[in-house]
């Protein structure tokens, strides 16, 4: 855990802010310390506002105006499906779990409020915005608890969970293995998405194991077959396929994508791309 | 014909399919994420393997059923039994059909045993070899006409050529029963050569003798060379007791197995040769 190591700063380019007051810098113009611009005085006004300087120099009254500092909506949905009980090095369960206690840091550290979902084949846990540390803790709980096997990753459920839950608009990160049909076009709109794609590099590029009983962690169905190489290059291919439908997704609703792969250090790789 | 000696084991099988589909083999399993989605998609799961098992396991079941054949022919059972009918003149006035009709009982009550038919009159003529189709037999036995082989009686003649059938018979007990109602005066045999025959070879014999026309004191003298015994019928209720008698002294019939070509071996060895390459393709493929 790297809950010691510097946070992260969570960016944003959409405006996804909340109505409080916080950190972030917006494009509204309004309370705040980031100067704006100069214009002339309206009718309206707030008088305090009357820069004295310009206003002596032009003649005539100028008011600065600042731009809002607002906080920051940040979301985190994870998809801990049955596919997550899977690592070489670690856990791609415990590698989520990093990455939502990264995020989450880093938003109650910005001040920021931060909500977490968990999904699995439903909506397992929903932990609502909040600035308490308490609320992190929770749901870095809650996720070690979790028994992902035999869960069925439903990314439908999840969207539409999203779409009726998510009211406010919000910096949203979605954690998941990034398997699985999913539309994120809708949420795209309303949301500044960010996907963090969590691998494992044997589950990219697996070896020919064999003759080999294989349980699937989904369905918990075993399997009885030959993994050639056969097996492994026609897995290689439907994966690769995979990939390149999520990344026309990403592409064409402007999503952030970053794929991070258990053996890596999962704080550096998403402070070098968030 | 081909036939199952324990068909019930074929229930077997049905253990094999329900085990098949419900308590799998708990071997080494790991877990592995989307495999029915990326991995085994659409791979058809090691077809040949499937198939060795399942041949070596139907092959190996029939192979306990014990397959067998059942011959309709000679087989070496452990009674054999040569019956001598009288078809000479002394057997007219209807007595030659009662006496078909005792022996069709005492035939078709046999049904484990090999039998013979040998008839005479001025000699004496194999009507049917020692065979194990009973229902040959019959139909031979009913084709048997008062003068089938001449009007006198050779029964010295019938009986050494019914030793002369039992002789190459490998059988248990060889049994010969003679049905009779004249005197021999037909016969190229000797009594006492007769005699030494009978007493030379363990060949029982039982007379018969029908009606009023035969020489007791003879058949008796016969029967007690042959180890067995002299009867003597007046008529046809009579004769069937007799026959009835000599059923039940050599019943063994319930005791006898049932003679038959065992088969099981070819489908052992089918079983044997698809589970060696059951497990060596699995060794192979096993890295």
């Amino acid at each position: 855990m790297h809950l010691n190591t510097k946070t992260l700063l969570l960016k944003t380019k959409k405006q996804v802010y909340s109505q409080r007051l916080g950190n972030h810098i917006t494009k509204f113009y309004g309370e705040g310390f980031e100067f704006g611009e100069l214009r002339e005085y309206m009718y309206g006004d707030d008088v305090r506002k009357i820069d004295w300087k310009t206003t002596a120099k032009m003649g005539k009254p100028f008011v600065k105006i600042y731009q809002e500092e607002r906080e920051l909506n940040v979301a985190v949905a994870t998809m801990m499906g049955g596919s997550s009980y899977f690592g070489t090095t670690k856990q791609k369960s415990e590698a989520m779990r990093e990455a939502v206690a990264l995020i989450g840091m880093s938003a109650l550290s910005q001040n920021d409020r931060f909500s977490h979902f968990l999904f699995a084949d439903k909506l397992v846990k929903w932990n609502k915005p909040s600035k308490q540390i308490f609320s992190l803790f929770d749901v870095l709980e809650e996720m070690g608890r979790f028994e992902v096997l035999s869960r069925k990753s439903n990314y439908q459920k999840m969207t539409q969970m999203l779409w009726t839950h998510l009211n406010k608009k919000a910096l949203l990160y979605i954690i998941s293995d990034g398997i699985g049909e999913f539309d994120l076009g809708k949420l795209s709109k309303k949301h500044d998405v960010v996907l963090i794609i969590i691998r494992d590099k044997f589950e990219e590029n697996p070896q020919e194991l064999g003759l080999i009983q294989l349980i699937d962690t989904e369905s918990s169905q075993g399997f009885f077959g030959n993994v050639d190489n056969d097996a492994t290059s026609n897995y290689r291919k439907s994966l690769a396929k995979n990939d390149i439908r999520l990344a026309d997704i990403c592409k064409k609703y402007g999503i952030r994508m970053l794929k991070v792969y258990t053996h890596e250090d999962v704080y550096l790789k998403l402070l070098n791309s968030i | 014909m081909f036939s199952f000696e324990y068909p019930w084991v074929l229930v077997l099988i049905f253990v094999f399919i329900v085990c098949d589909k419900w308590c799998k083999e708990q071997s080494e399993a790991i877990f592995f994420p989307h495999v029915s989605l990326l991995l085994l998609k659409g791979k058809n799961r090691t077809p040949t393997l499937h198939i060795l098992k399942w041949i070596g396991i139907s092959s190996a079941i029939i192979a306990l059923a014990s397959p067998v054949v059942s011959l309709h022919q000679y087989l070496e059972k452990k009674h054999d039994i040569v019956l001598i009918l009288d078809a000479s003149d002394s057997m007219k006035d209807g007595k030659l059909d009662k006496a078909k009709q005792e022996l069709d009982a005492f035939i078709s009550k046999r049904t484990s045993n090999n039998i013979g038919l040998v008839t005479f009159g001025n000699n004496a003529l194999i009507a049917s070899p020692i065979t194990a189709d009973i229902e040959i037999l019959r139909t031979i036995l009913k084709l048997q006409e008062l003068g089938i082989a001449g009007h006198m009686s050779a029964i010295n003649d019938a009986i050494t050529k019914s030793y002369g059938m039992l002789y190459r018979s490998k059988a248990k007990t060889k049994i010969i029963i003679l049905l009779t109602s004249c005197t021999d005066n037909k016969s190229t045999i000797q009594k006492d050569d007769l005699l030494s025959l009978i007493s030379k070879f363990p060949i029982k014999l039982y007379t018969i003798g029908y009606g009023n026309g035969y020489d007791a004191f003879y058949l008796n003298e016969l029967a007690k060379a042959g180890r067995g015994r002299a009867y003597e019928a007046i008529d046809a209720s009579e004769l069937s007791k007799i026959y009835n008698e000599i059923d039940k002294r050599e019943d063994v019939s319930s005791k006898e197995e049932p003679n038959y070509i065992y088969l099981y071996l070819y489908p052992l060895f089918v079983a044997w040769i698809s589970l060696l390459f059951w497990i060596y393709i699995r060794n192979i493929k096993g890295i």
